[in-house]
């Protein structure tokens, strides 16, 4: 009698489970909270981002003996960077949350739609990110520059 | 027997305990940071000129603080995450010192392109803040990120824990009159502010008289 007390109360459990993951509005809410989880990781590299930027422009600047490929190639990395600043910023005052999409009468399908490639948008930011910090990072090392301080008082 | 000897030790850790804090919260608050020794003299250091323009498109540089303590943190109006919850402690503060002229708070938006100056006054209207007791600023890009380097680089390194880059921290920041950097709490956490709210009282102690 227990046995059967236990699985019937197991296959509430699962039936239950089932039923709250079906739910499309529990999907779409997942589903966002996963893009907000990936800016996150994203976001907090905005700050280091800029710094390595401004370094590099730096390098561009003040290392008179770049030769013009490499000049041409380090100014291109300084300007993706600067757009990927401009891109995540774009993205975070375009995006729209669930509960607007919802009120705005889009399907299910629609929303699911539009967070998969708002999620798709941040995954291409994030890698775009990572590749030019790569490179800045190694021109920085490659092109040590000195910098004057500013005027003394 | 063992029960009287219990309740004096209880008794002592209390005594302890209570004078500890009460000591704590009378001594000033270190000034944070590395320091150097110049002609034998300590200097520490000290957040650098900036200039930047406010909801009210008032200039907002180091003398808007003379004589003040200023909370800093950075920001942007259209974060998702942090940026609301550090926002909520920020207006903890505001109302807290509201009537202490000596408090004035400072939010730097890192969004420079899309928070404008009608935005930011926007948002200052939407929290119901004044402009002369919390300034949304904003300016150039680059100044605003190494503005950010010179208030966030006296950090402890046991603070280096929390999560984020320091844009996106929600570290708020209390630099006392004199451009030092004295606390830092987690915007994000309000038992860290009511210990931040504190680290405030006493800097104000240190400063004297209330205006």
């Amino acid at each position: 009698m227990k046995i059967y007390h236990l699985f019937m109360a197991l296959v509430m459990l699962t039936a239950f489970a089932a039923c709250t993951s079906n739910d499309p509005e529990q999907q779409e809410l997942a589903l966002q909270q996963e893009l907000m989880d990936k800016h996150d990781v994203v976001m907090p590299k905005m700050g280091e981002l800029n710094q390595n930027k401004q370094k590099l422009i730096q390098v561009l600047f003040f290392d008179t003996k770049l030769d013009s490929l490499t000049r041409d190639s380090l100014s291109m990395v300084a300007a993706n960077m600067g757009e990927v600043e401009e891109s995540m910023m774009t993205w975070m005052n375009q995006l729209q949350n669930v509960k607007l999409l919802r009120g705005e009468k889009k399907t299910h399908e629609e929303i699911m739609a539009y967070l998969n490639k708002q999620k798709a948008k941040m995954e291409k930011i994030g890698s775009t990110l990572e590749d030019m910090e790569k490179i800045a990072k190694q021109a920085i090392v490659d092109h040590p520059v000195k910098v004057p301080g500013p005027p003394q008082k | 027997m063992k029960t009287g000897i219990f309740y004096w030790f209880f008794l002592l850790f209390v005594m302890t305990t209570a004078c500890q804090l009460s000591t704590n919260s009378n001594q000033p608050l270190p000034i944070l940071g590395e320091t150097e020794v110049v002609d034998g003299k300590t200097i520490y250091p000290t957040i650098p000129d900036f200039r930047f323009v406010d909801q009210d498109s008032n200039v907002v540089n180091n003398a808007t603080f003379a004589g003040k303590a200023y909370v800093a943190d950075f920001f942007f109006i259209s974060c998702p995450t942090i940026c609301p919850r550090v926002t909520n402690q920020m207006l903890r503060l505001y109302e807290k010192f509201k009537n202490d002229d000596r408090v004035v708070l400072l939010s730097h938006t890192v969004d420079t392109k899309h928070d404008t100056i009608p935005r930011l006054k926007e948002h200052a209207n939407r929290l119901e803040v004044t402009t002369d007791k919390w300034h949304f600023v904003t300016g150039n890009r680059d100044s605003i990120y190494n503005m950010a380097n010179n208030y966030f680089s006296p950090r402890p390194s046991e603070d280096a824990s929390i999560p984020g880059g320091y844009n996106h921290s929600g570290l708020l920041i209390l630099v006392d009159p004199a451009r030092h950097v004295r606390a830092f709490a987690d915007g994000t956490d309000p038992k860290a502010v009511d210990k931040f709210m504190i680290d405030i009282e006493r800097l104000l102690k240190e400063m004297g008289t209330k205006k």
